[in-house]
């Protein structure tokens, strides 16, 4: 009896943790997705499908938390409660370098938000010469990004323009009362609202289309979203999921700007309804992934890099950077 | 005592020594356990000295450091002696102390952050720094000072009177020796806030060449040994100015 008992028990045990390991290593994926998004143009991709998931019409459940600053989200990546994040392109290669690639970037959403605002005709960036530009992000990207444009074109920018950099973005609102004929390089949404302001303004040049006419090989884009990569390893099918719905929520945003405008104001990530829709246009809202994704945004940090190192996080990622769909 | 001087000041740094040794070692084990479960991670002593030295062969490092010295120093030099004067005027004519003692509570009140965001629009990045250490420092120098002379003892005054001392040597002997512990623990105390308030205001307003700057920077590119390293230093100069300026106050107390 005591025989049969030990041998029946001794089964058990083993079916049990057989069982145990098996389940293990199919273990079930996540249906709930921590997104971050900082708020400002790099957030309208995700506008819709966060009013959807509000709604429940998503296929996952998403916990979206808008945060105003990076330092939030460069926390939330850090301590896991960041899944998935929509993050500046540079600072995605920071976090690559400083976590020792324990992150990948999904997909670029965000092309460009610069563009040139002028009260006088401007056809083409050798015009520039000899005017004075007024713009924000000295030591940031915005500097990187005129420089190369600059240079590209054959102008100098320390001695072929007079360039002022002010702290804030609203400090531009002002320029053109005390410099009329200044130009103005502006993101979104402040450009927009300086047209608004100055009707006798206009946008003369986008650098977006201007990076288009240097290289072949890079760039333009601003904005990504990231994810962890723990995060992909241990849910692929979510996230596959996860950019199916997302690249459908940035072709909303392309189609139906006048919900997304609206969307915009609720979550507060553009005060003004009437100002987000006729942002959101300028706002260079994408969706690349893959092949195409790698070679634009592994050119344009390459040209970060080359103006200063520390802003791509000091060395250029590695391949394993670039999710790639499996 | 039984032990001679010499014995127990080294015992003492030794102590000293010993006290900071233990809460590095603190600091080493909680980074170590904290860092498990952080992609990106806090810096250990280890890593915040060699930040410390990376950052003591650059020159910008050096002129960054003696520019925020002289910022916050000025700032703080300019409190003194207004502070003091003020105070002066404030207990010797009472139709200033009634204008001026709601300034001095309404300047002690408002906190750091939003007087910086205050006086952006009208004073440039470089000078806030300054008038921020100056208006920390202001309302201590001015209050200590104030209270300093009304705690003057009227009976000494008389009598020294009595003695035949002018107004001169009463002002010089009794008021000003009074108030001067009371001027002394304001400005050692007032060196000390200057100082964190002067750097917080260099951070927030990016002032260039500046300690403030620097570690604004190193938050910005991701670089927290860099934040540490520069903190570490910030630590270090507020104890040395502290001790500096005691040291100072202090040693003229033997002339008197």
């Amino acid at each position: 009896m005591k025989k049969i008992i030990c041998l029946l028990l001794t089964l058990f045990i083993v079916l049990t943790l057989t069982a145990c390991s098996k389940g293990g290593t199919s273990k079930s994926e996540t249906k709930t997705v921590n997104l971050f998004v900082l708020s400002g143009p790099t957030g309208i991709g995700s506008l819709n499908l966060w009013d959807k998931a509000d709604k429940g019409q998503t296929e996952l459940k998403y916990n979206v938390t808008l945060t105003a600053s990076n330092d939030e989200i460069i926390a939330a990546v850090s301590n896991g409660k960041a899944d998935i994040a929509a993050v500046a392109t540079n600072l995605a290669s920071t976090l690559f370098n400083k976590t020792n690639g324990k992150i990948s970037v999904l997909a670029v959403n965000t092309a460009s938000v610069l563009s040139l605002l002028s009260k006088q005709d401007i056809k083409s960036v050798s015009e520039l010469k000899g005017k004075a530009l007024y713009t924000i992000g000295q030591g940031a990207n915005p500097e990187y990004i005129l420089n190369y444009v600059l240079k590209s074109n054959g102008l100098d920018p320390k001695s072929d323009l007079d360039i002022n950099f002010l702290g804030d973005g609203s400090e531009l609102l002002t320029v053109w009362s005390k410099n009329p004929d200044a130009v103005i390089m502006a993101p979104q949404p402040v450009a927009t609202s300086l047209l608004l302001s100055n009707p006798e303004a206009k946008k003369v040049l986008d650098m977006g289309n201007e990076w288009k006419k240097i290289s072949n090989d890079s760039a333009l884009v601003m904005g990504c979203i990231i994810a962890n990569n723990n995060f992909i390893k241990n849910n692929p099918n979510a996230v596959k999921t996860f950019l199916k719905e997302y690249e459908d929520s940035v072709n909303a945003a392309k189609s139906d700007i006048d919900t997304t405008a609206l969307l915009c104001e609720q979550k507060g990530i553009i005060p003004k309804a009437a100002v987000a829709k006729k942002s959101i246009p300028e706002c260079g809202i994408t969706f690349i992934s893959g092949k195409e994704m790698k070679k634009d945004l592994s050119g344009y940090l390459k040209v970060m890099y080359e103006q200063n190192p520390k802003s791509v996080g000091g060395k250029l990622p590695s391949a394993d950077f670039y999710y790639e769909k499996k | 005592m039984r032990r001679n001087k010499k014995e127990s000041k080294t015992l003492r740094i030794i102590k000293g020594i010993a006290v900071i040794v233990f809460w590095l070692a603190i600091w080493d084990i909680v980074t170590h356990f904290a860092n498990a479960s952080l992609m990106i991670p806090i810096p250990n002593v280890r890593q915040t000295v060699s930040g410390i030295v990376h950052f003591s062969t650059q020159s910008d490092f050096w002129f960054s450091v003696i520019m925020s010295i002289l910022r916050i120093s000025a700032g703080f030099l300019l409190a003194l002696v207004i502070g003091f004067l003020c105070a002066v005027l404030s207990s010797y004519i009472p139709l200033f102390k009634a204008l001026f003692d709601p300034i001095l509570k309404t300047v002690r009140a408002v906190p750091v952050a939003s007087f910086i965001i205050l006086i952006y629009l009208w004073i440039s990045n470089r000078y806030i720094p300054i008038f921020i250490s100056f208006s920390t420092v202001l309302p201590i120098i001015w209050a200590q000072v104030e209270s300093g002379i009304s705690k003057t003892d009227k009976s000494l005054v008389e009598m020294a009177r009595v003695m035949g001392m002018n107004d001169r040597q009463i002002i010089r002997k009794i008021v000003l020796a009074g108030v001067k512990p009371y001027f002394t623990t304001a400005a050692a105390t007032g060196l000390g806030f200057a100082w964190k308030s002067g750097v917080a205001a260099e951070v927030i307003c990016r002032t260039k060449i500046s300690l403030g700057n620097i570690l604004w920077e190193g938050k910005s590119v991701v670089e927290y040994e860099k934040v540490f390293a520069v903190t570490a230093v910030i630590i270090v100069i507020s104890i040395a100015l502290e001790k500096g300026i005691k040291y100072l106050l202090e040693r003229r107390k033997n002339y008197d």
